[in-house]
This record gives structure tokens, sequence and C-alpha cells, in this order.
């Protein structure tokens, strides 16, 4: 794709994981579950200390194809990830995504992304997956 | 007109409160979601209304998902959110719950369509 794969490049993006993101992220998505907001319920779970709900540390990978691609991500993206492990409070988390295949279609360009969101206290990572958008023909 | 098999398990109004609390809650700054309405809004939505409807305990864990944006939300909308759950697999003492979902505003225009699968242990 030559100099073409400058032009889609994404931007990581990151943000520090807190009690009171958590918090404001269960009020806004109706998700109560003890695993994020109880720390006695949440010793017993298999992380043995508050996680950050999967959809909030996913929310990094649609924020990064917002920000480069707008409407026509939510109109056209598809995102598939797996979540491989959890954030903790605290935990600084970051958004990246690598442009790994391109396809010609009749009217479109269509960019597969291979995306990730990473602890980079630990260096784990935390959800790996795919994201897929038509984007128009330059 | 939507497949029968699906069940609808709730409306989410949209409203610029609502869109305003999730662009807070999601930690995102004045560069994202601009004039949008993220459809992971209203998946992350679904995902309490699912937990809530198909009696999936405390202590569930998102293992996937799938979401495929096909448009999206204005503010005044009311999104109906439709599922469908996958008969329950078991694997060790985990249960794995998946559930497609999707997501219509007034006049059978469907904004979204989801996959969530989460794991719960058998005995809580």
């Amino acid at each position: 794709m030559g100099n073409r794969i400058e032009e889609y490049e994404l931007k990581e993006i990151s943000v520090v994981i807190t009690q009171e993101l958590i918090n404001r992220y269960a009020e806004v998505s109706g998700d109560h579950n003890l695993i994020h907001l109880d720390p006695e319920f949440a010793k017993s779970s298999m992380f043995g200390h508050i996680i950050a709900h999967g959809m909030l540390t996913l929310s990094l990978i649609d924020q990064m194809m917002d920000r480069k691609f707008g409407n026509v991500w939510h109109a056209t993206g598809v995102t598939k990830c797996k979540f491989r492990g959890a954030a903790a409070i605290n935990d600084h988390i970051k958004g990246t995504g690598v442009l790994k295949k391109s396809e010609e279609l009749d009217e479109h360009l269509r960019l597969i992304y291979s995306v990730t969101v990473r602890n980079t206290n630990t260096d784990e990572t935390l959800i790996g997956g795919t994201c897929t958008i038509d984007v128009p023909k330059p | 007109m939507m497949d029968t098999d699906y069940k609808n398990i709730g409306t989410i109004e949209i409203t610029q409160d609502l869109l305003t609390e999730y662009i807070g809650a999601v930690g995102a700054n004045s560069e994202s979601f601009r004039d949008i309405v993220p459809n992971m809004l209203v998946v992350s939505r679904s995902i309490a209304m699912m937990l809530d409807r198909f009696k999936i305990k405390d202590g569930a864990i998102h293992s996937t998902q799938e979401v495929q944006n096909l448009g999206t939300a204005k503010v005044g909308d009311v999104v109906e959110c439709y599922a469908l759950k996958e008969k329950t697999k078991t694997m060790k003492d985990m249960e794995i719950i998946s559930v497609h979902c999707k997501f219509q505003t007034d006049g059978d225009n469907i904004i979204c369509e989801s996959r969530s699968v989460v794991m719960v242990r058998e005995n809580g």
C-alpha cells in the first residue's frame, strides 16, 4: 500500500483505571457486578481483587477507531476481541492497533487491524483481537 | 422485522446526559465521540440487561465481545435491545454463556449487532 499505510495509522490511547472510573462506568452501564465494586467479594474471585469492567477496557479500542475514522467507524466497523486478562485499580492501560491487511472492494477499501489493550504496569495483554472497517477508496 | 427467536430484554433512552456520563466513565477526552452516540454505549448497557434477564451470577467474567456497527442512534432515540441466548456450555467448573444481541431504533432500523460471551463458576 506504499505511503497509504501512514494514512491509516492509529494513535494509541491510554487511561489509568481508578475505582472512581469503575464506579462511574457501573452507573452508566447498569453493570453492578460485585467483582467490580465490592473488595470483599472480589477477594474470592479468580483475580483476588477488584477488576475493571471488560467493556470499559474495550472502550479504548472503540475510542481509537472513532478518533481515526469518526462516523465511518460507527457505520461499518466490526470489533472481534477476546479478554485475556483484567485491569486492576491503578493499572495504566494502553490501546494500540496495527494495520494488518487491506482488501480492495468495489467502492471501498477494507482495512483489518490487529488491536490490543495492554497493562503497561505488568506488560500483560488484556484484550486482543481485530477491528475491520470499510473506508471510501482514496 | 426482528427475528422472533430474539427476545426484547429492555430499552435504552439515549439522552445527552447518558452520553455525557458514558464519555466521562470511559475516560474519553474531547477528541472522542464528537456528535456521535457510540454503539459501545448501548452494548455496555445490554451486558447489564443480559446479566439480569438471564440471571447470570455475580462474578461473571467477560470472555469475548464482538460488535458489528451498522449505524448509530441519536440523542432522543429509544433503542430496543433484543437478545438470543445460546445453550449454556460447561468447561471444568465454568459455565460459558453466549448471547447475541440486536439493537433497533424506531422504524426497524438495526444500528448494531453484538455477541457477548461470559464465564461464571457453576457453584458461585
